[in-house]
């Protein structure tokens, strides 16, 4: 198995001293779920717009598929697929409009396409609304066409920012599936969550980030042989804090 | 009582932004909003000063007694069109309506709240044409007694009745249009219909000033026919400049209850306009079929131009220029004598160095205006991560965003200076000169807008009005592409 995502003593900082991100690394591979996990402002985000190319100035070293992010964004970019937190789409397109608009970035062909749409359209039940305009979406809707934007290329790559939040029972169901999908024709998936009962469950690697840093990362099967994930990740935040407030 | 003056600080706070200023984090992001600020206040004294050369040039060609109606009139227009465009977004064209429904306050409260804050910025507009006009008014005329305190009371009260019918119009046009597919687009359309018929006005009127200033020079005409086809017009007059008391009282009962009938409707109607404008749309039953594959390149200039025609401010903002430089140019060669002697009286025409150099400087000035790659980039707001994480590469997206803008403003320059050049007999040499410059300047200000933008893109801003009006790529892409020719013009004038 080859390295889809890996990131080396990445760091990243906004005002230009203290790192949002320190001296972070990871890698995910083919055909592996990948969490990320930690609380509001741990530092997930900033990794996760780093890796997509939406944050350039860095420390340290990311690629993609053997690419160098830094070196290569365009075509580290046309291997992945990225949905934030809160995908706000362009408006003024209708549903299928903007699916179109993204498979068309990616080049993906008129059959494939039209193919992968109706299949994840159907089973996310948004078929019949992809003809409105994306400014009548609920939540979810937008969430749901953001989805098969991102799967309708087949990235090598997929992240997603909190990529449950907002979905119903069934979508999210659907998506895990997908997820799935995806890693088992060769393609990796790097995603956050604060939800510990999906990474334990659908993850096959957790990273869990406090302040910046990775506290705990491993195998899933290997970190919840004894414990659940929520009791690996309290106690590794209880370290992690006993250690800054001793300075160790 | 408490949540009442929640809600007049809320409303008196999306007129004069305290809390954006206030709550501003640093010294650069203050300074950035007191910068900002000085847009609406630059266009608050241009406006100021040109109906103060307006007030000059009317008592210049013997219409002094005209002067008070006709500003009572251009505050009235001025009202409707800002009305009109207004309502809908202070009613429920943004998210907070349905929120504000939900609070333990009347209806009549929200309504009248809204109708306060219409109220207040149009009489800042009336305000600003007003003031400048009667200064030359009062300076050219022997005052009757008592006429200051009626002209005050009546400029206060000449945005009433205009805002109650505006208002409604405002709300059955969105009404309308909130049932068709792309409203935005027909809002547009009606938007710059409307200015265009602004601009018919007044170019009829520039027309009849020449008229009036080669044949007659009898203020009386204009009062007559602007009484004639105004009622509330005919009552200002005869109450506030003839000093009928009984005129004077009518104009202020007839304008209050004028008003209160909108008003009062509109307080009935509220819940039911809100929750009409807010329900979601169902339009003609999708039926999935073959999806056609575009080039990326397609796509990307496809989505360029939908994002400009969907967005009403955007769209209209940058073809007020454009649609007006093709009106003038039209104008200039169809009528030539009707403006000649508008001109005669500001340019010596026997300096034709001087009048090329002022016809270039209007046309490069509404060619400037119609500058859109300055937020090409910006006006994506919260939706940059598309961008910016999709393989669009760099540049590729800007490369459409200029070659439209070059689409709207490259025929203005052709038919512009082509027009101007005929009607003012500029000669072959000239015109060539005319339509180089007027094209060069198409492709400055485009590639200018697009890297201002590249380099001061501010995504946090929350409505395109904000981004389109406030952030530092209007300020520094677009303000100067209007503003330099304008500046020309100006040291040639005083020169």
């Amino acid at each position: 198995m080859s390295a889809v995502l890996e990131i080396k003593d990445f760091t990243k900082s906004y005002d230009g001293q203290k790192p949002a991100v320190d001296h972070v690394s990871l890698t995910v591979e083919e055909g592996e779920i990948f969490g990320f996990i930690g609380h509001n402002g741990a530092g997930k985000s900033t990794t996760i717009k780093s890796v997509v190319g939406i944050l350039s100035t860095h420390n340290g070293e990311i690629t993609v598929d053997g690419k160098t992010l830094w070196e290569a964004k365009k075509e580290c970019q046309k291997k992945m697929a990225y949905i934030p937190d809160n995908p706000d789409l362009y408006e003024y397109m209708t549903g299928i409009d903007y699916i179109n608009f993204i498979a068309d970035i990616y080049e993906v062909p008129s059959e494939e396409r039209t193919q992968r749409i109706e299949k994840m359209a159907d089973a996310f039940e948004i078929k019949e609304q992809l003809g409105d305009l994306i400014s009548s979406y609920s939540h979810g809707m937008k969430q749901k066409v953001a989805l098969i934007s991102a799967f309708v290329h087949q990235p090598k790559l997929l992240v997603l920012d909190e990529p449950f939040v907002g979905l119903d029972p069934k979508a999210s169901a659907v998506l895990k599936k997908l997820m799935r999908e995806l890693c088992d024709q060769g393609s990796g998936i790097f995603f956050s969550t604060h939800v510990l009962e999906v990474a334990e469950k659908l993850c096959d690697k957790v990273a869990m980030i406090d302040h910046g840093h990775i506290v705990v990362s491993g195998r899933i099967d290997q970190l919840t042989k004894e414990k659940s994930l929520e009791e690996v990740f309290l106690e590794q935040l209880e370290l992690a804090r006993e250690q800054v407030m001793t300075g160790a | 009582m408490r949540n009442f003056g929640l809600l007049l600080k809320l409303q008196m706070d999306g007129i004069f932004r305290f809390s954006e200023f206030r709550y501003a984090k640093g010294t650069e992001k203050k300074l950035g909003f007191l910068l900002r600020s000085f847009i609406p206040l630059a266009l608050a004294v241009l406006l100021y000063f040109g109906c103060y050369f307006l007030g000059q040039s009317l008592v210049q060609v013997g219409l002094t007694d005209a002067i008070p109606l006709i500003g009572y009139v251009l505050g009235s227009i001025l009202t409707l069109v800002f009305t009109i465009i207004k309502i809908n977004e202070l009613l429920a064209g943004d998210d907070n309506a349905q929120f504000l429904l939900s609070l333990p306050i009347g209806t009549f409260w929200h309504v009248f709240l809204i109708f306060l804050r219409l109220y207040v910025e149009s009489t800042v507009l009336v305000l600003l044409t007003n003031v400048p006009l009667i200064q030359g008014y009062g300076a050219a005329t022997d005052l009757p007694g008592g006429f200051w305190g009626r002209w005050m009371v009546g400029v206060f009260f000449t945005c009433l009745p205009i805002t109650g019918i505006a208002s409604l119009v405002g709300v059955f046009l969105a009404l309308i249009l909130c049932t068709i597919k792309n409203s935005n687009l027909f809002h547009s359309l009606i938007t710059l219909s409307v200015l265009f018929g602004m601009g018919v006005l007044v170019c009829n009127a520039v027309g009849k000033a020449g008229q009036v200033m080669a044949s007659t020079k009898d203020p009386s005409e204009i009062i007559h026919s602007i009484c004639v086809n105004y009622s509330f017009g005919r009552m200002y007059q005869r109450g506030v400049m003839e000093n009928s008391g009984a005129y004077f009282f009518l104009f202020l009962i007839a304008s209050s209850v004028w008003f209160l009938f909108f008003f009062l409707f509109m307080v009935a109607a509220y819940q039911e306009i809100v929750l009409a404008l807010r329900a979601p749309k169902v339009y003609k039953k999708f039926e999935f079929g073959l999806q056609k594959a575009k080039t990326r390149e397609k796509a990307l200039e496809q989505k360029s131009w939908s994002q400009w025609i969907h967005s009403r401010s955007y769209m209209v903002s940058t073809l007020i220029g454009p649609m007006y430089a093709i009106m003038l140019s039209v104008f200039c060669l169809v009528k030539p004598h009707m403006i000649s002697g508008v001109l005669i009286k500001y340019f010596d025409t026997t300096r034709s160095v001087e009048s090329f150099v002022v016809v270039c400087g209007i046309l490069l000035a509404l060619i400037g205006m119609g500058c859109s790659s300055y937020c090409g980039y910006s006006i994506e707001g919260k939706r940059h991560w598309i961008r910016e994480s999709a393989p669009m590469g760099e540049g590729n997206l800007g490369k459409y965003i200029v070659k439209r803008n070059l689409c709207i403003t490259l025929p203005v320059a052709v038919i512009g200076s082509v027009c101007l050049a005929v009607a003012f007999s500029f000669g072959v040499l000239k015109g060539a000169l005319l339509l180089l410059v007027a094209v060069a300047y198409c492709f400055a200000t485009a590639v200018w807008g697009i890297r201002v933008d590249e380099k001061f893109a501010d995504y946090s801003m929350m409505t395109e009005n904000q981004i389109l009006r406030q952030s530092t790529s209007f300020f520094l892409g677009w303000m100067p592409a209007v503003a330099l020719p304008v500046a020309v013009i100006v040291v040639v004038i005083l020169l």
